[in-house]
């Protein structure tokens, strides 16, 4: 009876297993993100071409996770965002995930050193758009640079200089494993754990 | 030690024999990766006129068309041709920003190269097609050229030992019954022939101008579906001469990764 028992759950978990892993891969979720103007546009589709609607877009600072917008994608998968200034006078690699809700998720990394120089003159969103006084810097000869404006020059080169470590770092947290990768393992952890149950009620049932 | 001699002589004899036997002329239209990813966004792309296993080019003349398309639209590319040395002939090579998602088809027209060995002008229309940035849609859509192979199998994300299928059209109709030429892009000429046979392999089209063919290693595979033109051309001397046209389709096999 208990032989019978363990080998009916192992049969249903191996079946729920296989049917929990192989939708994941027929549809899988992209995304595609680029800066246009001063807003990151995240694209995010199936694989075939079907839009993924309403999906959640997050960007987060490649480099330390932090959470910096999130939005949800329109009927044509496109999910626009506009970046604050505060993005500007800083820019870091982002991380745009999105998830499309049904365990889906996929990533794409806005190198900020490939679209622009990490600078924030050359950003254009200040600039253009937005008719911001010029911040703390002053015309005076005889002008001494504030402690504030200090840190501020030194927070962007460290910025400019840390983009390649920032992007190892954004590339080895792409690697995590995914919910495949665990279900999977899960399910070997179980699996085994049948066999012995199985091994087990046999024993059991030889000495009986 | 005269033997000896007199074998050495004939193997460098039969060597050259070798070399000298006409092999397959495949059009080469070699894209610097398989696909765009994230990390890997640069794309270059060779066009040569060569024998792909054997490393030896021929001098190509520059192309009389050379294009992109991707979705509904195309894009001429003949102007950012350059001249290149491959394979120690002329060949050109041209290096393309792709900004977006999509599944990029590349084909050249050659200009016609005449072959007097075969006495034959030699046409060879040829693509390749390369995914970026996990679109994967439009891969099979047809270009429109004269003569070409619409893939049946994805042509991209596949392993060496995995099999290709594609379908040959010439004026956009299916060609039953003819060989398709199939040869391995022997890089750095690393490998060898098994015998003169293997060097060029051979695959028919069924009465739907469809054929099936396995690829037992990794890298690019060149498929050239041969084929007669309905007109001839003037050779140098004036005189007319038949015009052999090939629909040639590059497609990279690739290797199991190890974790």
């Amino acid at each position: 009876m208990t032989l019978f028992r363990s080998i009916i759950a192992t049969v249903f978990l191996f079946l729920f297993l296989l049917l929990s892993v192989l939708p994941a891969s027929a549809h899988k979720v992209r995304v595609f993100a680029y800066i246009d103007g001063n807003s990151v546009v995240a694209e995010g589709a199936f694989s075939g071409g079907r839009p993924a609607k309403g999906a959640t877009v997050t960007a987060e600072n490649a480099e330390n996770h932090a959470v910096l917008f999130t939005g949800k994608t329109d009927a044509a998968g496109i999910c626009r965002i506009s970046l604050p200034k505060s993005y500007w006078r800083s820019p870091v690699s982002l991380l745009i995930t999105l998830s499309s809700g049904d365990g889906h998720q996929a990533t794409w990394i806005l190198d900020q050193a490939e679209s622009k120089p990490i600078k924030t003159a050359d950003a254009p969103a200040p600039a253009a758009s937005e008719k911001e006084a010029p911040t703390a810097v002053s015309t005076d000869d005889d002008y001494t640079p504030s402690a504030s404006f200090i840190r501020e020059i030194v927070r962007e080169e460290l910025a400019r200089q840390l983009v390649p470590v920032q992007r190892e770092l954004a590339v080895m947290g792409q690697q995590k494993p995914s919910v495949q990768d665990v279900v999977g393992g899960i399910g070997y952890i179980v699996g085994l754990a049948g066999l012995i149950a199985y091994m087990n009620a046999r024993k059991k049932g030889e000495k009986g | 030690m005269k033997t000896k001699s007199v074998t050495a002589f004939g193997c460098a004899l039969a060597t050259l024999l070798a070399a000298s036997m006409s092999h397959a002329h495949f059009g080469m239209l070699i894209p610097s990766t398989p696909r765009l990813e994230q990390q890997k966004k640069d794309l270059s792309l060779t066009l040569s006129f060569s024998h792909p296993f054997e490393g030896q080019g021929m001098n190509m003349e520059k192309p009389t068309r050379f294009f992109v398309a991707a979705g509904d639209k195309q894009t001429d590319l003949l102007p950012l041709l350059q001249e290149e040395k491959c394979m120690e002939h002329r060949c050109w090579s041209a290096t393309y920003q792709v900004k977006r998602p999509g599944v990029y088809s590349f084909a050249m027209e050659p200009a016609p190269y005449w072959e007097p060995a075969e006495d034959v002008f030699i046409i060879h229309y040829t693509k390749a097609i390369v995914p970026a940035f996990g679109d994967d849609v439009g891969w099979n859509t047809p270009l429109g050229l004269p003569t070409e192979i619409i893939p049946l199998t994805r042509p991209f994300g596949n392993y060496s030992g995995n099999s290709f299928s594609g379908q040959v059209v010439i004026n956009g109709k299916p060609a039953p019954d003819i060989e398709v030429e199939v040869e391995f892009y022997n890089e750095d000429v690393a490998l060898q022939a098994a015998s003169d046979y293997h060097v060029t392999q051979v695959v028919t089209t069924d009465a739907n101008g469809v054929f099936t063919f396995t690829c037992p290693q990794s890298g690019w595979w060149g498929f050239a579906a041969l084929s007669q033109a309905d007109y001839t051309l003037p050779d140098p001397k004036g005189n007319q001469k038949e015009v052999e046209l090939g629909a040639v389709l590059w497609v990279y096999m690739d290797e199991w990764q190890s974790r």
